[in-house]
């Protein structure tokens, strides 16, 4: 497994340095077929059957340069972004499906438990309802966080196989003193802010997550003031990791902005309005994030900014429906007068927030940190 | 309609009873138990098509082994209630609590594989990587 995403790391920082031009001139790399292949597998399901049959083909190796253009065009590129979310519906439907009958259940339950007093026997029959929805909203959130955790996994491996390749190339060629001066501390934030959140927040998270199972099964349990403690730790790292992100951001001047727009402008207020804690700080970074998927088309083509975008797309998407439906669910109960159920859900909801928090934050981070990898390359070869 | 057959019942029952404790008063509990466990009956035989319904709906989208361990609650809940509020009628407060303690263990003992479910995804949040 690990050994596949090492694979993948080689492939998109090989993709970036010498094989965009070697596409252009269409000569043939038969070892680059074995990695692309892997690289398709290692693609979410519902991404992979979304992608256009002419992008690549095992056969026939790489396409037409004509075909390439059609298959990477803007028009396929919005198709397959739509297919892939009408692909990922189905589940997150069939999981707010699941959650509703699971509420109908225990809000039926409730009444007709209470309806024979409200006494030590009800509540011990009122506690099996909540412990089916805390197992089924474990079972989902389990998979979840597998899926977020694989994803943050493949950008820690990219990012942190770029420093050693930088380092290489600032050996081999002569430019040191420039490229190290300027690029070298900004990509060793990025680094470290990747690694940051793959290794210190998503495993908080998860204990976050354990917690509120456990703390959502009764009124009266012990553990509520240690699971608020976890979650105010974790809410403060995190807004810290957003103002000190937003501060570097402001500071450095190797990634240029974009222009301001109406549209950057709209984008940044949905960004901080959909993203919790670190919101603000994503959607500060949209234009230059903008300015910087510019520059890698300029660079490496369309085909590049799709090896970067779409394994974040599964699991970004799967975040979205299930955050979605968790709030739906959490209004339902509150309907039904399923108090302790609206708590359990709302609480998972609030999580799901933070691990699409998370997931962002490692996907700007690995954005910026691949345009200054093709940059300072390009610097270094100078 | 099947509610005034049934308040028809309980009405017969419950003057059965008050006149038999009047002349024969061991006959009462008897009585009292037989008209409990005819509008039980009657109740069920009321609510099976809606457990049936239940039972289809959460094999199609609910998992079939947590709509079967609610209904089974609910009817561990109803059963102790209902001995538990005889077992107080006739003047025995101790054997319906007694009642009750086993009726919550019954329903603890009915929890336990929920229960290992949840705590093998909580150990797994707890020790992620």
């Amino acid at each position: 497994m690990m050994g596949r995403r090492y694979l993948w790391a080689a492939l998109l920082i090989a993709w970036s340095l010498v094989l965009a031009p070697a596409c252009a001139a269409q000569e043939e790399m038969p070892e680059l077929s074995a990695a692309l292949q892997s690289f398709w597998a290692e693609l979410p399901d519902e991404i992979r059957r979304q992608l256009p049959d002419s992008l690549y083909d095992a056969a026939q190796g790489f396409p037409d340069s004509e075909d390439l253009l059609e298959a990477t065009s803007f028009s396929s590129v919005l198709q397959t972004l739509r297919d892939a979310l009408l692909g990922t519906l189905p589940s997150a439907l069939k999981g707010f499906g699941q959650t509703l009958l699971c509420l109908l259940f225990s809000a039926v339950f409730g009444v007709l438990c209470e309806a024979w007093g409200r006494d030590k026997l009800t509540q011990t029959a009122q506690i099996c309802s909540r412990l089916c929805m805390a197992a089924l909203l474990c079972e989902e959130q389990i998979v979840l966080l597998r899926l977020v955790s694989a994803t943050l996994q493949q950008l820690q491996v990219i990012v942190n196989a770029m420093l050693p390749v930088l380092a290489a190339l600032l050996a081999a060629g002569g430019n040191t003193a420039t490229a190290a001066a300027g690029y070298g501390s900004l990509a060793l934030f990025l680094n470290l802010a990747e690694n940051l959140i793959a290794e210190f927040f998503l495993p908080l998270t998860a204990a976050v997550c354990g917690l509120t199972a456990v703390v959502g099964l009764s009124d009266r349990g012990r553990l509520r003031g240690l699971l608020s403690c976890l979650r105010r730790v974790l809410t403060y790292t995190l807004s810290l990791f957003g103002v000190l992100f937003s501060a570097v951001l402001s500071a450095q001047t190797l990634l240029a902005s974009g222009a301001d727009s109406v549209s950057a402008k709209t984008l940044k207020f949905a960004l901080g309005k959909a993203i919790p804690v670190i919101g603000s700080a994503v959607g500060d970074s949209v234009r230059t994030v903008a300015s910087g998927l510019s520059y890698l088309k300029n660079t490496v083509g369309v085909m590049g900014i799709l090896l970067t975008l779409l394994p974040l797309l599964g699991a970004v998407m799967h975040l979205v429906f299930r955050r979605a439906a968790l709030t739906l669910g959490e209004a339902a109960a509150e309907l039904l007068g399923c108090e302790g159920e609206q708590k359990l859900l709302g609480d998972f909801a609030s999580i799901n927030g933070i691990l699409l928090a998370l997931l962002a934050g490692a996907a700007v981070c690995f954005i910026f940190a691949l345009i200054l990898f093709v940059r300072m390359s390009l610097v270094i070869s100078a | 309609m099947e509610s005034v057959k049934l308040c028809a019942a309980a009405f017969l029952c419950t003057v059965t009873v008050v006149l038999v404790r009047q002349y024969r008063s061991e006959f009462t509990l008897p009585i009292r138990t037989a008209a409990v466990i005819l509008l039980l009956g009657f109740g069920l035989v009321l609510l099976s098509p809606t457990v049936r319904w239940i039972e289809t709906l959460s094999q199609q989208v609910f998992s079939a082994d947590h709509a079967t361990l609610l209904l089974r609650a609910l009817c561990i809940l109803f059963l102790v209630r209902i001995c538990a509020a005889l077992c107080r009628d006739c003047g025995e407060p101790t054997i319906a609590l007694c009642l009750e303690f086993a009726g919550k263990a019954e329903l603890i003992l009915l929890m336990i594989p929920l229960l290992e479910q949840l705590l093998t995804g909580v150990s797994a949040f707890l020790s992620w990587q």
